[in-house]
């Protein structure tokens, strides 16, 4: 039954889904992660192996945890961060409202800087940034030094994801001098 | 005849020989050439007419400062105005001369432009010596540096003075990491906060780069500091018949000689009011240009440069002016008449080459908000306040800044001499827009005295070069004819762009289907399977209508409203915005930002709330529902949610920071299937078997989490059409699951889909307004009718919420308000037009003006009312039910009827089904 449900699930980018690869650069939406956005905790909650944590502001986090085994309408893990934090704390399951982009390869970068303007470079390893990217707001996340994760609503995915792919024409057929 | 020399030029490549064609004929050229001195290669010496006077035009300049040489560039996707001595040569390059304007090419461009955004600690503007000489400054502690640079390569003009310690320094330059040098890039604007604008010319050059490589890119540099090393134009001297092919400016001619190996001459008189003409004269010598004749308008020259002139055999003449030119018989250049000590001599030659002096390119850091002052040293205007922002220091260096070589001697700031009223015909001051002396003296005698007011009566200095070379020239000549120093009459403004910018290279990837975020549902693969047009509302595109085959709207939303209001229809309202409201305090906070009372809803429980501005006006509509202790759900309208949320942040944090609020837009988490119509019950109850359905478990304005098919959701009992109605909303991914499981379950009810129209339809005849359609920012609760919808306790308690005082102010209460009506037309089928003006019935519209006494804000064909049916707001509107008045639309007037804005269902019956 479970399984059933859950073969119903339809990610933004599902139909067809997106994975995109090119020597410098893998465009993909990882789907059906579990995304919750925290109020409260003023230091970075712990989480999981293949889980992020990106600051959207000062007590206020995005979560980025792997998928849910069963279909629910809240994720049974917003109550469990719920007991977690005590009261006062905040939780709410945002996993629909946004989906998930891993952007990776030594090109990440550049075609990010085609349509945002943050200074992504001053960026470490392990933080994100909440900004506008293509003229869609997204949370921007690096966990790696060239693998970047991109939050964008879902509404604005299939705009994301073209505009992504349109922008990195250059990463899937190098020509001439690379760039950094 | 070639005027190639046979060596020297280190910019072009004589092992790459190039051929371009212009106007259809081929001219041979080298990699490396600009189209310009490939033209004087070529022995080309008309390279452009006059706009307006059709007079010949030569090649003056080296770059920017170029007024003449313009081409429309044919090959490739072609652009007009394009400077030839920007111009870079390339194999298949095919160009048109010009006659001052170019012509848009006509047709689809799909090449690709693209943007980048970049930071660096210091920008630098200017590749020559004092830009590569920053540049290697600022990289010295590590931080990212931006060299950008309008040349092929660096090194500027000066690479011949410098040598190789210039050539070590840019090869040092261009191997540090954290250096970004971005050749052919022209920083065109540069604003507060050190924030620049640069357009990079990536394959103007590279006839061979593939289609999918962007040609151009706008870059947008934001820098802790920007050096602005842009060194300087040289501005010419004006006398009668100075246009002529031949006449160049000195610098340039001898950077022609030296950087392209091409002699722009071969008999030449060389005039000049600085040092630097000087040494012009002397590399044109060097060359093997015949010199008939060096003149300097000082009085007094450097014995230095004067002996080494010698060496040629010429002597400076001091105090000496050119009076004129002839032509020949192709137009250009041929005679000069030159007055020394008081007689006039005329020399055959085929060159002038004059140089007034160097203007300091100050363009950049006036734009960001500089200002400069005359300087008698420099003869220029040089940089002296530096813009307001200090955070963001412009420092401006080298040749940019005025700076002058040690062993020269002051530069005469000399304009223009003795020239009569026919002569002043003649005397170009602006080439490209054929303004002349007499033009400027024309402006004067209409009392002009404001160098802004001559420059736009005139015209001159507002053409492509925007005055670069002439634009000094013309303050000094205003100057004389003021009689005023020079410093006193000023300059224009500099504003960007310094150099002009293609409207497709702004656009950038913006173009076609990126242009603006096509925002979609779950649901929509659905809605493009079923074939729907769709309707764009704010960036979403929502199902307009549900045609079957061969239905037009009218008769689609017809049947689909006939569904609703008798059967069942479904409709994905997912659009809505959602905003959860999470804290202890959301209660207080939402009777503060809504008329209505919500700290009292019960957990289960929905309440519709208006939102006014401070002004009193509506602003937004929607429900609350109340999903736990701490958690409300609020929605707002579709376009809205944005500046809902927008709205309820600020005033959290900036007025009520105590209150325990926070909010999360979830717009996108939730899909959502409306299922309206009196058979809706029987929908949800096959879809929800464990859900009691009734009336009395499941009321109006509650909600209810169940599971619908298989799927977890919660169903709202919210209706937007007076029917009995629910909302199933599901975790997005479920949507189109959601939807397909509506559509199975409710066949056997004949469930049908509907869209945008038929739900404005249905809203329309319950007289719910639409915010944004019935409301116009002038628009009270109680204008609509919604009085109601201001809580009586809060009003009662003095309680105080957004825009309470507002509605309270006489003209909040005038009874003479517009109100919104209903109205339908006496003759029960003529179509009533939205946005039509109302006047009196039978006024005379030809009598003007005609009082207007409000507008029609929806109107609708609608089978329910059994007429064309309109929602309006007209003065004293709820008085006025009954009467009837005139709805105009381009002149066309409408008889009809006011009546009550509800006309379906007032008493609500409908809703419990």
């Amino acid at each position: 039954m479970t399984a059933d449900v859950l073969a119903l699930r339809r990610s933004p980018l599902g139909d067809p889904p997106l994975d995109v690869r090119g020597p410098r650069l893998h465009l993909r939406e990882l789907a059906f992660r579990t995304l919750l956005e925290l109020r409260g905790p003023t230091g970075r909650p712990a989480v999981g192996p293949d889980e992020h944590v990106w600051p959207l502001g000062p007590g206020w986090w995005l979560v980025d945890g792997t998928p849910d085994a069963a279909p629910a309408l809240e994720s049974p893990r917003a109550a469990a961060w719920r007991a977690a934090l005590g009261p006062g704390a905040g939780v709410v399951d945002v996993s629909c409202h946004r989906t998930t982009f891993a952007l990776s390869g030594p090109d990440a970068l550049l075609v990010l800087s085609h349509g945002c303007s943050i200074d992504l470079e001053r960026v470490p390893v392990g933080q994100g940034v909440q900004g506008v990217l293509a003229h869609a707001q997204v949370v921007l996340g690096r966990v790696g030094q060239d693998d970047w994760r991109i939050h964008p609503r879902a509404s604005f995915a299939r705009h994301l994801a073209a505009w992504l792919v349109d922008a990195a024409a250059e990463s899937w057929e190098p020509w001439g001098d690379q760039e950094d | 005849m070639s005027r190639r020399l046979p060596h020297g030029g280190d910019l072009v490549d004589r092992d790459r020989p190039v051929t371009v064609l212009v106007d259809g004929d081929p001219v041979a050229a080298y990699a490396g050439d600009t189209l310009a001195s490939a033209l004087l290669a070529a022995g080309r010496r008309q390279v452009a007419a006059g706009t307006y006077t059709g007079r010949p035009r030569g090649v003056v300049g080296l770059g920017a400062e170029e007024p003449n040489a313009f081409v429309q560039v044919v090959s490739g996707p072609g652009e007009p105005m394009v400077r030839a001595t920007e111009l870079e040569v390339h194999d298949g390059l095919a160009v048109q001369r010009l006659a001052g304007r170019g012509r848009l090419p006509l047709g689809e461009d799909d090449t690709r432009y693209d943007h980048r955004w970049t930071h660096a600690e210091v920008l630098v503007v200017g590749g020559g010596a004092a830009g590569v000489d920053a540049a290697l400054e600022a990289a010295r502690d590590g931080g990212r540096v931006v060299l950008a640079d309008d040349q092929v390569s660096l090194g500027g003009w000066s690479v011949g003075a410098l040598g190789p310690d210039l050539d070590e320094q840019v090869a040092r330059l261009e191997t540090l990491p954290n250096v970004r040098v971005l050749p052919r890039t022209t920083v065109v604007g540069l604003y507060d906060h050190g924030q620049a604008v640069a357009v990079e010319r990536r394959t103007d050059h590279r006839p061979d780069a593939p289609a999918h490589v962007a040609r151009r890119r706008l870059w947008h540099v934001r820098a802790a500091e920007v050096v602005v090393a842009t060194g300087a134009h040289e501005r010419p001297l004006v006398f009668p018949d100075n246009d002529r092919p031949g006449v160049v400016l000195a610098g340039a001619a001898a950077q022609y000689v030296r950087r392209f190996g091409v002699l722009p001459g071969e008999r030449a008189v060389v005039w000049t009011a600085h040092d630097g003409g000087l040494r012009a004269a002397l590399d044109l010598a060097a060359a093997g240009v015949e010199l008939v004749a060096v003149l300097d308008v000082r009085d007094e020259v450097a014995p230095g440069l004067a002996a080494e002139l010698a060496t040629h055999g010429v002597t400076v003449r001091t105090g000496a002016e050119v009076r004129g030119t002839d032509a020949g018989p192709d137009g250009a250049l041929a005679r000069v008449h030159v007055r020394h000590d008081g007689t006039i001599v005329t020399h055959d030659v085929d060159l002038l080459a004059v140089s007034g002096g160097l203007n300091p390119a100050v363009m950049l850091f006036s734009q960001a908000g500089g200002r400069t002052r005359w300087s008698d040293d420099v003869a220029g205007f040089v940089p002296d306040v530096p813009p307001p922002d200090a955070a963001h220091p412009v420092r401006v260096v080298g040749a940019a800044a005025g700076g002058l070589r040690d062993d020269e001697l002051p530069p005469a700031a000399w304009f223009v001499g003795d020239v009569d009223s026919q002569e002043a015909e003649r005397v170009f001051l602006d080439p490209q827009r054929d303004a002349t002396l007499a033009d400027l003296r024309r402006a004067h005698g209409a009392g002009l005295t404001s160098v802004e007011h001559v420059k736009r009566y005139t015209t001159i200095g507002t053409a492509a070069d925007q005055g670069r070379g002439f634009g000094v020239l013309t303050v000094g000549v205003l100057a004389q004819v003021l009689a005023r120093p020079v410093g006193e009459v000023g300059t224009t403004t500099y504003r960007p762009p310094y150099a002009p910018v293609s409207f497709a290279l702004l656009a950038g990837r913006d173009r076609d289907a990126l242009s603006d975020p096509v925002r979609v549902t779950a649901i929509h693969d659905r809605h493009v399977a079923d074939g729907v047009p769709f309707e764009d509302v704010g960036q979403w595109r929502r199902p307009w209508y549900v045609p079957h085959q061969g239905e037009d709207l009218a008769a689609s939303v017809r049947r689909e409203c006939a569904a609703v209001r008798t059967g069942v229809g479904m409709m994905d309202a997912s659009t809505l915005g959602k905003i959860v409201c999470r804290g202890a305090d959301v209660g207080r906070f939402l009777d503060r930002v809504y008329t209505g009372l919500f700290s009292t809803l019960k957990v289960g429980s929905i309440r519709y709330g208006v939102m006014c501005g401070p002004d009193g006006m509506v602003v937004d509509d929607g429900t609350v529902a109340r999903i736990g202790e701490d958690e409300w759900l609020v929605t707002t309208t579709t376009g809205n949610a944005a500046a809902v949320l927008d709205s309820l942040e600020e005033w959290a944090m900036t007025e009520w920071p105590e209150l325990d609020v926070a909010f999360t837009s979830v717009t996108d988490q939730w899909a959502v299937v409306a299922v309206a119509g009196p058979r809706s019950r029987d929908v949800l109850a096959a879809l929800a078997p464990d859900l009691d359905v009734s009336n009395e478990a499941f009321g109006f304005m509650q909600w209810r989490d169940a599971v619908v098919g298989t799927l977890p959701a919660r169903v709202m009992r919210i209706s937007f059409s007076g029917e009995l109605a629910y909302e199933i909303d599901v975790p997005a991914w479920y949507g189109a699951a959601l939807w397909d499981a509506v559509r199975r379950a409710g066949e056997p009810f004949g469930i049908t889909a509907y869209g945008t129209e038929t739900m404005h339809v249905l809203r329309a005849e319950k007289g719910f307004p639409i915010v944004g359609q019935d409301t116009d920012g002038t628009v009270t609760p109680g204008d609509l009718g919604m009085g109601w919808a201001i809580s009586p306790r809060k009003v009662r308690e003095g309680a105080d919420f957004v825009g309470a005082r507002s509605l309270q102010r006489a003209d909040a209460v005038r009874p003479d308000r517009r109100q919104l009506v209903g109205l339908v037309p006496t003759d029960g089928s003529s179509a009533i037009v939205e946005g039509a003006q109302l006047v009196a019935a039978g006024a005379d519209l030809t009598d003007l003006p005609v009082p207007m006494l409000g507008h029609v804000t929806s109107a609708y064909d609608s089978v329910t009312v059994g007429s064309p049916f309109a929602l309006a707001l007209l003065e004293s509107g709820r008085t006025r039910h009954g009467e009837e008045l005139d709805a105009v639309d381009s002149l066309v007037p409408v008889r009809v009827r006011v009546v009550d804005p509800v006309p379906y269902d007032p008493e609500g019956a409908r809703r419990d089904g």
